[in-house]
């Protein structure tokens, strides 16, 4: 009985796909995290042609894998051994085979206890564990859109923070790091 | 930003949508908004079915292409380009120039302009743009509509909320003594 209840525990945990991660867990290559209404999925991919791996954001409803935001687009893992986990202060980080990190994200406040979370409109989001409110995440991927801009990313500037929300185009459909190319909003503005 | 790097211009938001994007209009796939208060400004579009897949993407050609998901083929569609003629090339027929890409060649200068070098204009050479013919004389200078245009950039203007205004920074105005 008791070997039953344990593999039934195994079967529901592989089965249900989760939207957040926690700060205990490690996201291997291979492993998705999906959003709530399964609009979009993050994890390990490898474009067209290319033989790196990335971690990234993509449909998960669409047939052909189209990712819409890279994380490392500069630093490109040359295997299945990236590891993505949470940090305690809030950091999402992605280590490479030898346990270096090669790509993070940054915090806009220290954490007390963090989650992410990918939402179904394709932003992943750290924030604090119970607070929904936008306005307090620590960090969000719609502030680092690549080369792709998705219904409810913006572009434009943060005048507080002076965070500026920009296109950058990718070298090739094989390789998304920076190419030559960026969309920007100008402007200038007078208070009188 | 240099002038030399740039490759398009949207600007400027009239309010209603892009003057160098007319195809911008309201439709049935997506809203869009343009948002400016002391904290942002930003350009942002939002689907009005969420079941539709849509993106936009910039391309190393200096393109922005939008994007759409297409059930019965199972591919993305090519809904909408910025650039669609040669005439979206930034500066192509310089200052005082006008672009219609249904002339050969495309450039002219505006009414009452010649070119500042004839010699390049002739070999295609248009990015020297054009001059008045005769100075402003202040007395029978007047105004003449043109039709079809993207407004003048507002890179180097300002905007007061107060006002609502835009006004032309006073350096593109050369006064001589």
């Amino acid at each position: 009985m008791l070997v039953f209840c344990f593999i039934s525990f195994l079967i529901v945990r592989t089965a249900t796909p989760t939207d957040t991660i926690y700060t205990a867990q490690l996201i291997r290559d291979g492993d998705t995290i999906v959003s709530a209404g399964r609009t979009y999925e993050l994890g390990f991919f490898t474009p067209e042609k290319s033989r790196n791996r990335y971690l990234g954001i993509w449909y998960g409803k669409i047939s052909v894998q189209t990712a819409v935001w890279v994380a490392n687009r500069e630093t490109p893992l040359n295997d299945s051994s990236g590891v993505v986990r949470l940090t305690n202060q809030g950091l999402l980080v992605l280590l490479n085979r030898s346990g270096s990190i090669i790509w993070s994200s940054n915090t806009s406040a220290p954490a007390r206890n963090p989650v992410a979370q990918l939402l179904d409109s394709g932003n992943l989001f750290v924030k604090e564990e119970g607070d929904n409110n936008m306005e307090n995440s620590l960090w969000q991927s719609f502030d680092y859109s690549g080369n792709t801009l998705i219904p409810g990313s913006k572009l434009g500037q943060n005048r507080i923070t002076g965070m500026n929300w920009h296109l950058t185009s990718r070298k090739s459909s094989d390789d998304p790091s920076r190419g030559n190319i960026s969309i920007i909003l100008n402007y200038s503005w007078w208070i009188s | 930003m240099e002038d030399s790097n740039v490759k398009y211009r949207a600007e400027p938001w009239n309010g209603l949508g892009f003057s160098g994007l007319p195809r911008l209009k309201p439709n049935p796939i997506y809203t869009f908004e343009f948002v400016f208060n002391d904290k942002e400004i930003f350009y942002r579009e939002t689907l009005v079915n969420n079941s539709t897949h849509w993106r936009a993407i910039a391309t190393q050609y200096g393109d922005l292409q939008l994007l759409l998901w297409m059930e019965q083929t199972q591919s993305w569609f090519l809904y909408a380009t910025v650039n669609t003629d040669n005439c979206e090339r930034y500066n192509l027929c310089g200052p005082n120039g006008i672009c219609s890409i249904d002339h050969s060649p495309v450039c002219d200068c505006l009414y009452e302009f010649v070119p500042k070098v004839p010699r390049d204009w002739k070999k295609t050479g248009w990015s020297s743009g054009c001059l008045r013919k005769t100075a402003l004389n202040c007395f029978r200078d007047g105004f003449r509509k043109l039709r079809g245009l993207k407004m003048p950039e507002t890179r180097k203007s300002w905007f007061s909320i107060e006002l609502k205004t835009t006004y032309r920074r006073t350096t593109g105005f050369v006064v001589s003594s």
